[in-house]
């Protein structure tokens, strides 16, 4: 498992301490420096060390200060403004997701959906959680780098304080028809997986290394792999739906 | 840090940028190892890779250099740095206040560094070269 982890670190400075190459590659993505600049500062990195002889610690001394003292201009595309546009995609889905899977029955049925209290508070709590992130997308970054533990902890507790909070207060809010909301509900489906789709497009910024012309052929597997996240939702909605159909008669 | 420490190193941060624009015009295109080799040759000492690229970086910036890429003579691409014509007119005139700076700089420490050891009676403020026509 351990074989190929520092693989890209040493195809693009293979002279280079992959641990120090890696901790400079992982500040310079916290940035959001841009794919092709990165390539070129390891470039630049790995020659200077073949020319010298020195180690990149020796010569650059600590990786992250040394990123830092660069100061690259961050790439629109990888933006902590972008990524909180995914995060908050992201969340339209999953709003759609909750409203399709709660009303598709009643509606075949005839019957209003009962909207219980507990979900509605877990959903708003959720909705500015997110927002929050979103926000503070670049902080929420560097805490889950540096303490990924405390991270996990954190977001599992607040995990199961939204989770639990929808499955016991079970009071009814009150009852809709179920139309409207399945409507309302395939549209933020649909609103949300088409923002999401196109941010990840343009979010993708692959390493690219100097002297590639800038065009480096994006490999067809790894093209469509980054529209998965975005397709999670409306595939898991759909089997949801299905069973919802299937079970609920 | 010791006082001299401390000079050296500030005096070096702050020559290094037009040094750095001055051997890019004298040399290049060149590449990063190489200027630093001439600053060392020059008589400017060590130049870490950590110091020199973030330099070479703002001077990019600021549109004095650009780069191209080219393969070495081995192995591993390089980055080459040449001087713009905006760079080679802010050479030549910081090259005048460069003069002038060094010029002044120079004669304050001389001047510093050749008085004479004032007499510890005399009160601060007065000047302790005798007054003409005073006897000693």
């Amino acid at each position: 498992m351990t074989r190929d982890r520092y693989a890209l670190e040493r195809t693009h400075a293979p002279h280079v301490d992959p641990r120090w190459t890696e901790a400079l590659l992982l500040e310079l993505r916290l940035q959001g420096v841009p794919g092709d600049r990165i390539g070129a500062v390891l470039a630049e990195v790995d020659a200077h060390c073949v020319d010298s002889g020195e180690s990149a610690q020796d010569a650059f001394g600590d990786p992250v200060a040394y990123a830092r003292a660069l100061d690259l201009p961050q790439s629109p595309a990888q933006s902590a403004r972008a990524t909180g546009r995914v995060v908050l995609a992201s969340l339209v889905q999953v709003v759609g997701m909750l409203a399709v899977v709660a009303s598709v029955r009643p509606a075949v049925d005839g019957t209003g959906v009962t909207v219980p209290l507990g979900a509605v508070v877990g959903l708003v709590v959720l909705v500015l959680a997110l927002a929050l992130l979103a926000r503070e997308v670049d902080r929420v970054l560097r805490f889950v780098v540096a303490h990924p533990v405390l991270a996990a902890a954190a977001g599992a507790g607040g995990a199961v304080v939204v989770v639990g909070t929808a499955l016991l207060v079970r009071a009814p809010l009150g009852d809709v028809s179920a139309l409207p909301v399945l409507v309302v509900g395939l549209a933020l489906l649909a609103v949300g997986t088409v923002q999401e789709v196109r941010e990840l497009r343009d979010a993708a910024d692959p390493l690219v290394p100097p002297g590639a012309g800038g065009s480096a052929a994006t490999p067809a597997g790894s093209r469509w792999a980054r529209f998965l996240p975005a397709l999670l939702v409306p595939v898991a909605t759909a089997v949801l739906v299905v069973v919802t159909l299937v079970t609920g008669s | 840090m010791s006082f001299d420490d401390r000079l050296d190193r500030e005096l070096l941060r702050g020559v290094l940028p037009l040094c750095a624009l001055a051997v890019v015009a004298a040399d290049g295109p060149t590449y990063g190892y190489a200027v630093a080799q001439s600053l060392a040759d020059g008589g400017l000492g060590t130049v870490k890779g950590g110091t020199l690229y973030p330099l070479l970086q703002r001077l990019e910036d600021d549109g004095l250099v650009e780069t191209t890429w080219g393969a070495g003579d081995r192995g591993p691409h390089r980055r080459y740095y040449a001087v713009t014509p905006a760079g080679r007119e802010t050479l030549r005139r910081a090259a005048g206040r460069w003069s002038a700076l060094a010029g002044a700089a120079s004669a304050l420490v001389t001047r510093g560094a050749g008085a004479p050891v004032p007499d510890p009676g005399t009160p601060p403020g007065t000047d302790p070269r005798p007054a003409e026509g005073a006897t000693s």
